[in-house]
């Protein structure tokens, strides 16, 4: 059995929650807010306002406020999990792993500022009740050695170990999380060619952007920000995706604008080059197009084949960056920032309500 | 009275000249009954040198104690328990300093070669650890790491990632040899330009490939290396094995020397802590301590026969201040152990009070008895406690003394189990000698609460002779624990009886008039306090404050009087549903039917209840001692005796709180 057997109920559930999606108004009224208590308010009478219902408007801070909105994910992530079919399960836990992989790079950063488990639990994504990691007790350990090995049973641990070694040569956490980011979506890869066909059609565009857009941002970063050779970004790529290809990742490594590559690559984006603006900046607006791509992507498995694994994986997609703007606004409104230093940077489209 | 109050002590001040010093120590400590006191703030010499000289020797000892305990350690000896016997006082450790100084030298090189064998044993094991996965390759280690022109790297790299790192390399000829192997990872040799060493060694990492990395002076095919190291680690732990064994003879060759030393520094270094202790008068040493008043003469005469120098002062606890506080020297029978033990969690008895332990082992058993009457629970619960105390089970030996308090208590529960007509919670085996719990409630309360005023008028009385003992007669006699109290709590009791009862013999103005009185002597008491002492104003604060405080006291006091008296109930209620719990398992036995199961239930009910109500009964009853009993006799707050004791262990044992 495949098709709307297998896929009936979570459809209808995921179809109810994407209904609760904030609409373009709800973002606008947002926007328009001046300060956190007033956000929070606004929130307060949307879906989220069963993750804020016990939060004291006034003393929430823009750290503890974006953690309470996280709660969202693993909650939906479960209602979905229920429904699913069983031998696309391990995929789709595999995929939710995402957290676990932003959790393990904050505990690891966490310990290595010195900071304790009150500091780093609200900058963690919120997972701890389905995690198979001991978060806590890595934060109080101190040391990345000791951290490492409490992750002893777990999924990353035979990798973490093997670089516990290159951290304590080089004192640098960078091959530590490369590695994490690498070994988590390799792990998606191998996984999603073992899906059954259906599936496997309707997830792979999705994946296939989402680790496009990673090895030009990685490679494009890496000559920028660490200053890697060509050689080194080749090994913390993935190159699996097919529109940006291994000649592109050298030219960006060699410092060609990846604004240029990936107007090469996806023609249809037509991204203005805005040599006005520095590098890391370029990057960022970059990173929020090749966002809206998937984002794109996901809303279209919705009408291509919605009974299939893609809609389950397009709906936490979108969740994620649903959240991802309202952490962004958090953030902005904390600052005072106007609109205009940060609307460029939020993956949903205000003016067209898309 | 010994049972009930401390061994009389006398204080006694001895003064004696430095050369009598070492002496008179070696006999006090030997002794087993002098309890000495730090007097070492006292001291008025001009030129205090000696005790420079004491330090040094202190110091000396210390360093030497730890000396003697590392290698005892080092050489795996057992710390010895011995007597004292044939111990004699270094008075001068340079004198074994160099012998011990030697012999812990030779030992902490034959540790520090042992240690460096190990080491080197983990570091050729670890090496063979690194090569075993590459020993079938052909490969000679020495001739890849030494090309003129060619630069390798031999290592292990994650299997997935090599397809990734070829491409990586795509710039550079250069050759990469792979061979799979478990957990996901490769084995990996590349070979590039010499001239590339940094760019190889940088994509190399990047690839997270880990390089096996060899001390230079390994060399030779791969085969022969794994080969030769694990010679050469079986080589080093024959080694090893020569060491320790060179080492065990050391140990056995020196075992009683070291042994002895060590007794002797550390019965030398205690000796210096008891002179540490003494007082310094301008020509002489004195020191102060407390001897058991029957001991006294024994001490005197022994002391006059050290040297006709020594003087000593003897003051008996009668005419000395009453700052100063006497140790505490309660012996009791070892059947009272335990009961000594739970007084002495509650406090350590006073030296002017009575100690309550002979009491409290009347009292516990009794209200336990009461509450747990059961001929058969209380059998068991007095074999236990019996099996307990004869100390037959190891684990239990600790527990010994709370033994013979568990048999007490099963012994009263019999008692009562009698009085009740209960057997293992059957009510119909016996007939109920006196009451029956579950048939007349109503009864067995009133009964233990007039057991519970009892009780309560006992702790007043006991107050009211420690107020004598102390010679607080204002106390004694107006306080609300003296003669007052005593009479407004019986008066109280008095008019509650005249007016239930028909026939009372005591009319109720006079028991009125008893409590009046009683409750003013009680309001005065303070005045009065102030005015035996001489102290001024007579009402403190003011007549209306003194008034306000005084009639609150009053009023707390009668509401715990209240309260207290009863607390007792729970002895009846406690009595009833312990009946009831039986009746329980009865019925449950019943519902089994009448065959095997029926018994099961009886003997896992029986057992419950005494493990788990036995447990409630007893902290129950322990409530009711300390909280309502001892509340108000017992201050406590004594100094337990403890006298110097170096003839029988090492131990030197020093005044505790």
């Amino acid at each position: 059995m495949s098709g709307a057997g297998d896929y009936g109920v979570v459809n209808v559930r995921i179809r109810a929650a994407k209904a609760q999606f904030l609409t373009s108004a709800q973002y606008q009224r947002l926007m328009q807010c001046a300060d956190l208590a007033c956000l929070a308010a606004h929130l307060k009478e949307t879906v989220y306002q069963s993750c804020l219902d016990d939060a004291e408007t006034r003393t929430l801070t823009p750290r503890k406020f974006a953690w309470k909105l996280r709660q969202r994910i693993p909650e939906k992530f479960h209602l979905i999990h229920s429904h699913l079919p069983e031998r696309v399960q391990p995929f789709y836990n595999c995929f939710f792993q995402y957290y676990d992989v932003l959790a393990l790079k904050t505990v690891l950063r966490g310990i290595r500022h010195g900071d304790s488990w009150e500091t780093v639990r609200f900058l963690m994504p919120t997972l701890e009740a389905e995690t198979l990691f001991p978060y806590e007790k890595m934060v109080e350990s101190s040391s990345i050695e000791k951290a490492i090995a409490l992750t002893k049973g777990t999924p990353f641990h035979e990798m973490l170990s093997q670089g516990s070694a290159t951290y304590k040569n080089e004192q640098s956490l960078f091959p530590l999380e490369v590695n994490l980011d690498l070994n988590y979506w390799r792990q998606v890869w191998e996984k999603l060619a073992r899906l059954p066909e259906n599936d496997q059609k309707t997830v792979a565009p999705i994946i296939n952007a989402i680790i496009e857009r990673n090895d030009l941002l990685w490679a494009a970063r890496y000559r920028y920000f660490f200053n890697l050779t060509e050689s080194e970004i080749i090994n913390y790529t993935l190159g699996l995706g097919r529109k940006i290809t291994d000649r592109q990742i050298r030219q960006a490594a060699a410092g060609r604008s990846a604004v240029e590559i990936a107007n090469e690559a996806y023609p249809e984006l037509a991204l203005e080059n805005k040599s006005t603006l520095g590098t890391g900046e370029q990057l960022s607006f970059l990173e929020a197009a090749l966002t809206r791509r998937i984002k794109r992507l996901c809303e279209l498995t919705f009408g291509k084949q919605p009974f299939s694994l893609g809609t389950s994986i397009a709906y936490l997609l979108l969740l994620e960056y649903e959240i991802q703007d309202l952490i962004i606004l958090i953030e902005a409104k904390a600052a005072g920032f106007p609109k205009e230093r940060f609307e460029p940077y939020l993956i949903h489209s205000i003016q067209s309500g898309k | 009275m010994p049972l009930f109050q401390p061994e009389k002590m006398v204080r006694v001040e001895i003064d004696f000249p430095d050369r009598l010093r070492m002496e008179v120590t070696k006999v006090i400590s030997s002794l087993g009954y002098f309890q000495i006191e730090d007097m070492s703030m006292m001291d008025l010499r001009k030129k205090p040198s000696d005790d420079q000289k004491t330090t040094v020797i202190q110091t000396k000892l210390t360093n030497l104690e730890t000396l003697l305990t590392a290698l005892q350690a080092k050489l795996g000896l057992q710390s010895s328990r011995e007597t004292e016997k044939g111990l004699e006082l270094i008075e001068d450790p340079p004198i074994i300093e160099g012998e011990i100084g030697s012999l812990s030298e030779q030992v902490e090189n034959l540790s520090a070669k042992i240690e460096a064998t190990r080491q080197a044993i983990e570091s050729k094991k670890a090496t063979l650890k690194l090569l075993l996965p590459f020993k079938d390759l052909p490969y000679d280690l020495g001739a890849i790491r030494n090309r003129r022109y060619l630069y390798s790297i031999l290592g292990t790299m994650p299997t997935n990632r090599i397809e990734r790192f070829r491409s990586s390399l795509a710039q550079i000829p250069y050759v990469l040899l792979e061979e799979p192997r478990a957990n996901n990872r490769s084995q990996v040799l590349l070979l590039g330009p010499r001239n590339q060493r940094d760019f190889l060694i940088l994509t190399a990492r990047s690839a997270y490939l880990d390089p096996l990395e060899i001390d230079e002076s390994e060399h030779g095919l791969l085969a022969d290396m794994t080969s030769n190291l694990a010679v050469k680690v079986d080589e080093l732990e024959k080694e090893l094995k020569n060491l320790e064994t060179e080492r065990k003879q050391l140990s056995g060759s020196n075992a009683e020397k070291i042994t002895d030393w060590l007794r002797q520094v550390q019965y030398s270094s205690k000796i210096y802590d008891i002179i540490g202790k003494y007082g310094h008068l301008r020509n002489s040493n004195f020191m102060v301590g407390w001897v058991p008043a029957k001991r006294k003469a024994e001490f005197l005469d022994l002391l006059h026969s050290l040297d006709p120098d020594i003087l000593e002062t003897v003051e008996d606890t009668s005419e000395m201040e009453d700052e100063l506080t006497p140790p505490v020297s309660s012996e009791v029978p070892f059947q009272l152990r335990g009961f000594q033990k739970l007084v002495n969690t509650y406090s350590t008895p006073g030296y002017k009070e009575l100690d309550p332990t002979l009491l409290l082992s009347i009292t516990f058993p009794l209200l336990f008895g009461t509450m747990f009457g059961d001929l058969g629970q209380g059998a068991v619960l007095a074999l236990l406690g019996l099996v307990i105390a004869s100390k037959k089970i190891k684990p239990l030996r600790r527990l010994s003394p709370l033994g013979w308090v568990i048999s007490a208590c099963g012994l009263v529960s019999m008692v009562f189990g009698v009085l009740y007509g209960s057997v293992f919670g059957f009510e119909d085996l016996l007939p109920a000698v006196w009451i029956s719990p579950l048939h007349d409630i109503l009864r067995l309360l009133i009964i233990t609460i007039a057991g519970g005023a009892v009780i309560l008028s006992l702790a007043n009385i006991l107050g009211i002779v420690n107020a004598a003992i102390r010679k607080d007669w204002v106390g004694m006699i107006f306080g609300g624990k003296g003669i007052a109290g005593l009479l407004l709590y019986w008066s109280l009791i008095g008019i509650v009886l005249n007016a239930t009862m028909a026939n009372f013999p005591i009319p109720k103005a006079v028991l009125v008039a008893i409590a009046v009185a009683a409750v003013l002597m009680i309001i005065a008491s303070e005045a009065v306090h102030h005015l035996a002492e001489g102290k001024r104003p007579i009402f403190k604060g003011g007549f209306l404050l003194y008034f306000i405080t005084a009639f609150f006291e009053l009023f707390e006091m009668l509401i715990s009087y209240l309260s207290n008296s009863l607390s007792y109930v729970r002895v009846g209620a406690f009595a009833v549903a312990h009946a009831g719990l039986s009746q329980v398992v009865m019925i449950l036995a019943s519902m089994v039917g009448k065959g095997i199961g029926y018994w099961i239930v009886i003997v896992l009910g029986n057992l419950f209840i005494i493990g788990f109500e036995g447990m409630i009964v007893s902290i129950q009853t322990l409530r009711l001692e300390y909280y309502e009993f001892f509340s108000k006799f017992f201050r406590g707050g004594g100094v337990r005796y403890q006298p110097l004791s170096l003839s029988g262990n090492t131990e030197i044992r020093s005044k505790t709180k």
